[in-house]
């Protein structure tokens, strides 16, 4: 109930009204829904995992394992909240989880009398006939957390903040604020980030500070000086990891109805005083509603004024709750203090406590302390190791890590006298260790009994410190309690590897801007807005957004193209630029074939191939004049290819004399290609004779438009004469508007990037990583004169001679014709041979299409021997049909490549 | 066929209106020639007039035309619009090639530049660093410092421009 005065951390000023499982309930500024929930008397908040059993608060932060609602506010939601830690707020509808209808009247409150038969790895054992797939879903469905709102939309996103500081302390209670005023007073740039509401820690509900000062005066004098000092001091800021070089990463909640602002802070040096978590007694039935970390109790008293009960049982090992029981007798609370507690009586809620001597002690809440846990999971994430300390009854950090000092009740330095008491054998009735994962200590000793006797094994196996809770409150009496059962000591026993994130964060967290358009963006065409007006049908290919069609009919659209002129736009072609003069052996060695013989003015094209001999790219190379050399790769490799070329310039060769230029985002790209293509560049006045003689078949020739450069190369991927014509990207509407406007009269079509595909198909060139694979060798595509006549290194040139890349099988690139009068071969489809009633792949299609321009299907394939198979007519088989195909030339349209010289 | 013109918005080069608030100030920037210079740059840059070094991304700019360092051999020079250049290699051991039309300059000023900086990359802007070229949002994007360091300069590469701009409009939007 809430007193009618008191509690430091609300403005009782301000009431807000919010809704619990559909019933109206009032609060206070300052409330977290936890604390508005008991002052209105709420003891049932929800339901457990596994069991449904009903379940209270129990604590008062990010330890708490019972009370997670799922959170709506003003069109933000939120699932697996923290009551502790989600502030109230004016129209907030919360909803208890894994409760229908609601937390008090779980319909599924029975599953607790099957308990025996549904104990810690049930689901390993039981429900396999007639397959364990058929329970599942109904089973996931019984059990577990929240469920995300398919239908929410965020209307903010998690910004990312990257900041540094000489000196971060995570953790604003008494030894954080200390050594964040040390460090200011030393004149170092501080951050200190702490999960609370407002900074304090214990101090904000004990009396007293550790040096017995008192606490309210000294935090209110510490906060001003650190304030004064420009100490920066980040409340509701999770430091949820340690990474690499000390990188801690913060999520720090602002607006209740925003996602949490993810701070990426490398600080100089961290301290972590984070404090130590309040554990469990672990004892039968003490999970009942009603009873709760004691120091929580003191905390909602003092901070929200809310008495959790009229006759309370406090059961402690320590000192701690001393002032946990004199706070509540002021209050006027009927207080009983015990050592240690034998059973609770009390369905709902708590009625009674049996203490040690079998004594009841009618009650409504029962706090409990079983000592302090200190809060190591950062000093491990940073590499720290831990030791067990008998005196303390914890783990505490045991070696210093560089840059990591752990000060305070993190570090062990607690001012309680503990007295252990640890579970020592499982009790008749349920005792449970882990409230969120329902793990009680039979759990623990069936674990053992079956031999899981490591902790990972243990977690594993009874999901003990799993999920959510990350073992805050559980993970020290779950490991006494397995010490204890297979006869060890908790220092042989051990901890779970503490991996981030220690407390939840949202997942929007992580994400931050990457989602929609900015989750992957693409690389962006100068032309985009014109291909839009011309009715381009966008795909994705290599990064860049680019036009697939302009055409449904793919096939009308090549056809076109082949019997007229086509223009297309090739911007994200490569254009990196290798400069020096050492750039022709630059080339030399990175190629398969030899560049250095190039004349300016003159291109060829090449092939790169990896370490391991395989086929990497191609392209063509551009002699620009004695020095420099133009490289044209794939749109999709140029970043590769740009760090492969600098890559072998500063390793192999003095670079003092060579230059490696990416010049690709300069320059946009049209392709006019196509039997027109000719008269419909000399209708543009470039001054330039485009004739075969003066501009002949792989050459490249400057010229002007509209007072600029613009690079014409006479190449062709389409197999007809072509014509790649370069422009600064400033120029290039002005260059697309005069090639649609001259093209008019030519009836010239845009051609998309898949009716090029099936243009380049017929004429059987490769695209590199379609038709090739990362075994692919340059003779397997039947270039085979640099593998025989170069006598210098390049790159690959000694995988080419391994045993291995001269097997007589090799899976060798052809064309496929389709002999069984059908449709297209389906692209992946299987070559099959049948060996003593036995089919073995022997290849793969790797491109089909119906060619437009033949009138019947094609296809380029990887085959067995498919070399010395021309001629062959071969079974295909795809998801069971089997087709006939020929293996024939791969060029199947102009093989003497007349058209290409026109 | 799938169309991803559906999926992705039409590109925008230089629609800057939306980071015209109160706190931040998007512009493009003056329309100057940008050369890219490597190997003696030393050299490369005197022919152009330039004779300080190639600045950092913490540097400032304080007067053109100038330069900012791509790598420890590698810069841009930003030089008035028509200088007479000679593109390719040089006695002198230095590579010159015309990029003006590849980057599109941006300034952005206020109060939220430091958020926005912040949020922009990890760089840690109190140490020096001796390259321009950082990670910014989702790329590398070439930058420097204009006047009391209450302005940057951005210089993005021309087809990574849009998405620049759209994540600069969602980190105001979602400061």
């Amino acid at each position: 109930m809430r007193l009618p005065s008191g509690g430091t951390g609300i403005t009782r000023e301000k009431e807000l009204s919010f809704a619990f499982d559909g019933k109206p309930h009032r609060g206070f500024e300052g409330d977290t829904v936890a604390s508005a929930l008991l002052a209105a008397g709420v003891r049932t908040v929800g339901r457990s995992f596994k069991y449904h059993r009903p379940r209270g608060i129990w604590g008062h932060g990010v330890e708490e394992p019972n009370a997670i609602f799922d959170v709506k506010l003003a069109g933000f939601h939120e699932p697996n909240a923290r009551g502790t830690t989600t502030p109230l707020a004016d129209g907030l509808v919360v909803r208890s989880i894994n409760a229908r209808p609601d937390a008090s009247r779980d319909r599924f409150g029975f599953l607790d009398r099957f308990a025996k038969f549904i104990p810690a790895g049930f689901y390993y054992k039981t429900f396999m006939w007639p397959s364990w797939e058929r329970f599942e879903p109904r089973i996931r469905a019984m059990a577990g957390l929240g469920e995300i709102d398919r239908e929410w939309a965020p209307k903010a996103f998690s910004s990312h903040v990257h900041d540094t500081c000489d000196v971060l302390v995570v953790g604003a209670g008494n030894s954080g604020l200390r050594a964040a005023l040390a460090a200011a007073r030393d004149g170092r740039s501080v951050t200190v980030v702490d999960e609370g509401f407002a900074p304090g820690g214990q101090l904000l509900y004990r009396s007293r500070t550790a040096d017995g000062e008192h606490a309210e005066e000294w935090l209110a004098s510490t906060l001003a000086e650190l304030s004064r000092l420009g100490v920066t001091i980040m409340s509701r800021s999770t430091a949820y990891g340690i990474y690499d070089h000390n990188l801690v990463c913060v999520a720090e909640l602002k607006k209740a109805t925003n996602p949490p602002i993810s701070h990426r802070i490398r600080p100089k040096q961290i301290v972590l005083a984070t404090g130590a978590i309040e554990r469990p007694l672990v004892f039968p039935n003490n999970d009942r509603p009603g009873i709760m970390s004691a120091a929580s109790a003191l905390f909602y008293l003092r901070r929200h004024g809310v008495r959790v009960g009229e006759r309370i049982v406090i059961a402690s090992n320590n000192d701690s709750t001393a002032e946990v029981a004199e706070a509540f007798r002021v209050v006027g609370a009927n207080v009983t203090e015990v050592s240690s507690v034998a059973n609770v009586r009390g369905k709902n809620r708590v009625e009674a406590v049996i203490d040690e001597n079998g004594r009841s002690i009618p009650a409504d809440a029962l706090l409990v302390s079983g000592g302090y846990s200190p809060t190591v999971h950062l000093f491990c994430q940073a590499k720290g190791k831990l030791a067990w300390s008998d005196e303390r009854a914890a783990f505490v950090p045991k070696d210093e890590v560089q840059g990591v000092k752990v000060i305070g009740s993190a570090n062990g330095d607690f001012r309680w006298r503990v007295q252990a008491s640890w579970p020592t054998k499982p009790t008749k009735e349920r005792a449970w260790i882990d409230f969120q994962n329902d793990v009680t200590s039979k759990d623990v000793a069936l674990a053992a009994r079956e031999n899981f006797r490591s902790v990972e094994h243990l977690k594993r196996y009874t999901t003990l410190g799993m999920a959510t809770d990350q073992g805050k409150t559980s993970n020290v009496n779950g490991l006494a309690a397995l010490a204890a059962f297979t006869g060890r000591s908790i220092a042989e026993t051990g901890t779970t590897t503490f991996r981030p994130p220690y407390t939840p964060v949202s997942m929007m967290a992580f994400t931050g801007y990457r989602h929609g358009q900015l989750f992957n963006p693409v690389r962006r065409l100068a032309l985009e807005t014109e291909h839009r007006a011309a009715g381009a049908i966008f795909g994705e290919y290599g990064g860049w957004l680019r036009p697939a069609a302009y055409d449904r009919d793919i096939q009308s659209e090549a056809l076109r193209a082949r019997e007229g002129v086509g223009i297309f736009d090739a911007s994200p072609l490569g254009k990196v630029e290798v400069i020096g003069p050492d750039a022709g052996l630059l080339l030399d060695f990175n190629g398969y074939g030899k560049v250095s013989t190039l004349k300016p003015g003159r291109i060829r094209y090449g092939l790169t191939l990896n370490e391991n001999g395989s086929v990497y790219d191609d392209g063509v190379i551009a002699r620009l004049d004695e020095t420099r050399f133009l490289v044209s790769c794939s749109s999709s490799h140029v970043t590769g290819v740009h760090l492969r070329l600098e890559d072998i310039r500063q390793d192999l060769f003095d670079p003092t004399r060579l230059s490696i230029h990416n010049a690709t985002s300069r320059w946009a790209t049209l392709t006019v290609t196509g039997p027109k293509s000719r008269s419909l560049l000399d209708s543009l006045s470039l001054g330039l004779d485009l004739g075969n003689e003066a501009f002949p078949h792989m050459s490249w020739r400057m010229a002007t438009f509209e007072g600029g450069p613009v690079r014409l190369a006479r190449v062709s991927f389409s197999g007809d004469l072509s014509f790649e014509v370069s422009v600064p990207q400033s120029k290039a509407a002005s260059l697309f508007c005069a090639l649609r406007e001259a093209g008019a009269r030519f009836n010239a079509t845009m051609l998309g990037l898949e009716a090029l595909m099936i243009l380049r198909a017929e004429k059987g060139y490769i695209v590199i990583g379609k038709d090739t694979d990362g075994l692919t060798l340059p003779h397997d595509l039947g270039i085979v004169g640099p593998r025989d006549k170069r006598t210098d290194e390049f790159v690959g040139r000694r995988s080419l001679f391994t045993e291995w890349a001269q097997e007589k099988k090799r899976r060798q690139f052809t064309g496929l014709s389709i002999t069984d009068g059908g449709g297209p071969l389906a692209t992946g489809a299987h070559a099959i041979e049948r060996v003593t009633g036995k089919s073995r792949s022997i290849g793969f299609v790797t491109s089909s299409y119906f060619s437009p321009t033949i009138g019947k299907p094609i296809a380029l394939g990887l085959i067995e021997n498919a070399m010395e198979r021309q001629g062959e007519i071969i079974e295909m088989q795809h998801l069971g049909a089997v087709r006939k195909a020929r293996v024939s030339a791969a060029c199947a349209f102009d093989p003497e490549g007349a058209r290409l010289n026109a | 066929m799938l169309d991803f013109g559906q999926k992705w918005e039409p590109a925008s080069f230089d629609e800057t209106g939306f980071a015209n608030t109160d706190t931040l100030n998007l512009v493009r920037a003056p329309s100057r020639q940008i050369l890219m210079v490597s190997g003696n740059v030393g050299r490369g840059l005197a022919s152009l007039g330039i004779t300080t070094h190639p600045l950092g991304a913490t540097d400032v700019i304080v007067e053109e035309p100038y330069a900012v360092a791509l790598a420890r051999d590698k810069c841009l020079a930003v030089v008035p619009s028509a200088t007479s250049v000679e593109e390719g290699w040089h006695p002198d051991g230095y590579a010159v090639t015309d990029a003006t039309d590849g980057y599109i300059g941006f300034d952005i000023s206020g109060a939220g530049l430091s958020g926005l900086l912040k949020r922009a990359t990890a760089l840690d802007w109190s140490q020096p660093t001796r390259s321009s070229a950082i990670s910014f949002g989702h790329a590398t994007v070439v930058t420097a410092f204009l006047r009391d360091r209450d302005s940057i300069r951005l210089l993005i590469e021309t087809p990574m421009v849009p998405s620049i701009l759209l994540w600069i409009k969602t980190t105001i939007e979602n400061r």
